[in-house]
């Protein structure tokens, strides 16, 4: 024991550690520090966030912040709004993302390589260029000022990546896979329901985090297409109420985020395990 | 297994729920006009702090006239910009919009987006507003009146120099008796109270991200540059007696050099370089400075800021050291409140458009919210002491200077040239020196110079009668009202 603590190796490999715990508490303080400030300054007046502005105790407590957020910026009907939002979109982009990925993964048919192309083309088109265009497309179709509009409009700009993710993960997945479930008599749609689609959980994880903090902060879809029902607007819209002509209510918008938050907390810790497998490139059998 | 089967139950409801609340179906934009029971007419600006005075007023006009529903939406101005000409291309804009008045309505005109509503006035209804403003690419395009004046913007000064009393007393000052006058005045003064402040508090804030330096200079340049006596709707830099752009002479120069010395002498609340108006603002409201220059609303923005108690003033801005030289010329400002070309329900929109403008409206507006009137009929007699300073400084230093429109109305279609906002130039130049800011406004003058020469062509080419010397008022006087 006494030879392991005066163990010149020993002594390095601790410095070592600790050096490295300290480096990563720190770094966990400054990532942390952001997302404190906002739950601390929604609990202050707005007098206090501007004369203590970077102090993490309020004092009094100002609960009104949250009434306010709730009221002003409509959170009551917007935050049905949103949930309902995110679910249809991550919904959408796992059946077609999946399905279409597995297709363009696994098989080769004429046009595969065209079709491909054209889909990674469509990731460098600027996103402002687009929002004219689907506009218009929503106008044609009958879907503007409905919740399928903006639900479709922002699952189109979303779904390359999920593809491309699908597609990148079942290109990896080895072939005997499929062939075992052949040989046990599955069809196309079983091999693909019940053994390629559950082995691609940590991409479908990833898909659902992304997309859901994405549709969660949504702006602009949501807005140009509800012009004329904002009932129907999501909390990212709403979180611009407190965005005045001269000055903003920023312990209310604190207020609102640390709301708004707590939905997109629970996704991730459902699914941080696959997300950081999917991340990672992860194949598990 | 059951925790998966769960879920899976879960995310069916909600996605069977949202597909059934999603439908296709749509609804209009308020309705036809034919539709039975009171029609819709929506209104849309960017005034969200005062939605719910909004909402009051239409509540009270509602009850009066039970045939109209008033709508009022609110966004936030960034996000405004962007939407507004989509929702028009889309036929999905509001009945009666606001307009920047420092956009030109000339493209939302020839666009067929807007309107003209002064075939739905009386001319008695006309008769309340300052016909200075009703002639050509002001309020008026193509000889139709396409708008009104919704406020006052003689009086709706920006860059007034307010002080902090309690500073001032710290500091051991009378306002009253050490208020500066002139600019070597005010640095003495600002070094002075900085000095007592021993890091507590300064003699001035300022932003200096991005343009936040416009609103400081919009108060100095108004006394030292007749080029850019309104930097806000005017032509900041551009010298009407000569057609030339001058932001690098001598009057631009002495407003640097004051500058300048604010921030070597450390009288500048430290971080300006890299601070935003709010927080510029809220260390006034925190008595951590004594001297802060902002617009008419400043007042409402520090109780919004929850600091309601800061004992203030409001001075004149100290002029150059040899005296005057320039005056605050405010532009016949356009309007701000349109009439969409697409509304179904005209007569219910122009009801609502007269409503706005009425005396009984625009009163409420400025006791509540205090919004100058631009109908000239509104009693302003209760106003608060701070709004009667306004309209005692705006007498004293509001002039007007020359509309090119008013010489030959074609050079409404004519885009005035943008470089780069000149609070940028000078915030760059704070932190160099004199040679830098001379130089970058050399450039920023050549530049002007030469994109309003190709936009004046290119109007040309497009068979608009207009020329240089359009723009051009030999006879100005910069020490006298033009009009």
């Amino acid at each position: 024991m006494t030879d392991a603590l005066f163990n010149p190796g020993a002594i390095e490999r601790r410095a070592k550690r600790t050096l490295l715990h300290a480096i990563l508490i720190t770094l966990v303080v400054i990532w942390l520090y952001p997302i404190v400030w906002m739950l601390a300054t929604s609990l202050k007046t707005n007098a206090q966030m501007w004369e203590s502005s970077a102090s993490l105790i309020p004092s009094p407590l100002e609960l009104d912040n949250f009434v306010r957020a709730w009221t002003t910026a409509n959170f009551s009907i917007y935050f049905f709004n949103t949930v309902l939002f995110a679910v249809a979109v991550v919904a959408l982009l796992i059946f077609l993302g999946s399905t279409s990925g597995y297709v363009l993964g696994r098989f080769r048919f004429p046009g595969r390589r065209v079709l491909l192309a054209a889909l990674i083309m469509t990731t460098v088109i600027p996103r402002a260029t687009t929002i004219i265009p689907l506009f218009h497309l929503a106008d044609m179709l009958g879907l503007l000022s409905t919740r399928l509009g903006y639900i479709l409009a922002f699952t189109s700009k979303t779904l390359v990546i999920a593809i491309l993710l699908f597609i990148g993960f079942y290109i990896g997945v080895p072939k005997e896979m499929e062939h075992s479930g052949a040989i046990d008599g599955c069809n196309f749609w079983q091999l693909f329901r019940y053994i390629m689609l559950p082995l691609a959980k940590p991409i479908i994880a990833t898909v659902t985090i992304l997309n859901t903090i994405g549709a969660w902060k949504a702006f602009m879809i949501p807005l140009v297409f509800t012009f004329s029902r904002p009932r129907l607007r999501t909390l990212g819209v709403g979180m611009y109420a407190f965005v005045g002509e001269h000055t903003s209510d920023w312990t209310a918008m604190a207020a609102g985020a640390a709301i708004s938050i707590i939905p997109m907390m629970l996704v991730f810790i459902l699914f941080q395990r696959y997300f950081v497998e999917g991340l990672a490139g992860a194949v598990k059998g | 297994m059951g925790r998966k089967r769960l879920l899976s139950i879960c995310v069916v409801l909600v996605l069977a729920a949202g597909f059934a609340l999603a439908g296709g179906q749509q609804e209009g934009a308020g309705g036809s006009g034919e539709a039975e029971g009171p029609v819709t007419i929506k209104v849309w600006n960017w005034s969200q702090e005062n939605k719910d005075f909004f909402d009051m007023q239409a509540e009270a006009f509602e009850a009066e006239h039970p045939n109209i529903n008033v709508v009022f939406e609110t966004f936030a101005q960034d996000q405004y910009q962007q939407t507004l000409p989509l929702s028009l291309r889309s036929g999905e804009a509001a009945d009666i919009f606001w307009l920047s008045p420092e956009m030109s309505a000339r493209e939302y005109i020839n666009q067929g987006w807007i309107q003209p509503v002064g075939d739905g006035l009386s001319e008695d209804f006309l008769g309340q507003f300052d016909d200075r403003l009703f002639v050509e690419g002001i309020m008026r395009y193509d000889g139709e009146i396409y708008t009104l004046p919704f406020e006052n913007r003689f009086v709706k000064l920006h860059g007034l120099l307010y002080y902090n009393k309690t500073v001032f007393e710290m500091a051991g000052l009378d306002p009253e008796t050490d208020m500066p006058d002139t600019f070597s005045e005010f640095r003495e003064v600002c070094r002075q109270i900085t000095e007592a402040g021993d890091g507590q508090y300064y003699g001035i804030s300022w932003p200096g991200v991005g343009n936040g330096l416009e609103r400081p200079l919009q108060g100095w340049l108004t006394t030292a540059a007749p080029a850019s006596g309104d930097i806000r709707y005017g032509r900041p830099g551009y010298d009407y007696r000569d057609g030339e752009f001058k932001l690098a002479n001598d009057n631009h120069l002495e407003v640097y050099r004051l500058l300048k010395g604010l921030v070597d002498d450390g009288s500048v609340a430290p971080g300006w370089s890299s601070m935003k108006k709010e927080p510029a603002r809220a260390l006034f409201g925190q008595d951590r400075v004594a001297f802060h220059l902002g617009g008419t609303w400043m007042p409402r923005v520090w109780g919004d800021m929850g600091f309601e108690d800061v004992d203030f003033g409001i001075a004149y801005v100290p002029v150059p050291d040899g005296g005057r030289r320039s005056y605050r010329y405010m532009s016949l400002a356009k309007g701000s409140v349109f009439l969409s070309a697409q509304t179904e329900k005209r007569e219910a929109a122009l009801e609502v458009y007269r409503w706005l403008h009425s005396a009984d409206f625009q009163q409420a507006n400025f006791s509540e919210n205090g919004v100058f009137p631009g109908n000239q009929t509104v009693d302003t007699s209760d106003a608060t002491w701070f709004q009667q300073r306004f309209l005692e400084i705006a007498d004293e230093v509001v002039m007007n200077h020359p509309e090119p429109v008013s010489q030959n109305p074609a050079t409404a279609q004519v885009e005035w040239p943008s470089v780069q906002r000149i609070g940028e130039v000078f915030a760059a130049a704070l932190a160099q020196d004199e040679d830098y800011f001379l130089r970058e406004a050399a450039t920023w003058d050549e530049a002007m110079a030469e994109q309003l020469e190709r936009n004046i062509e290119r109007a040309q080419s497009e068979g608009v009668d207009v020329t240089m010397d359009d723009f051009i008022f030999p006879d100005w006087d910069p020490m006298e009202n033009y009009y």
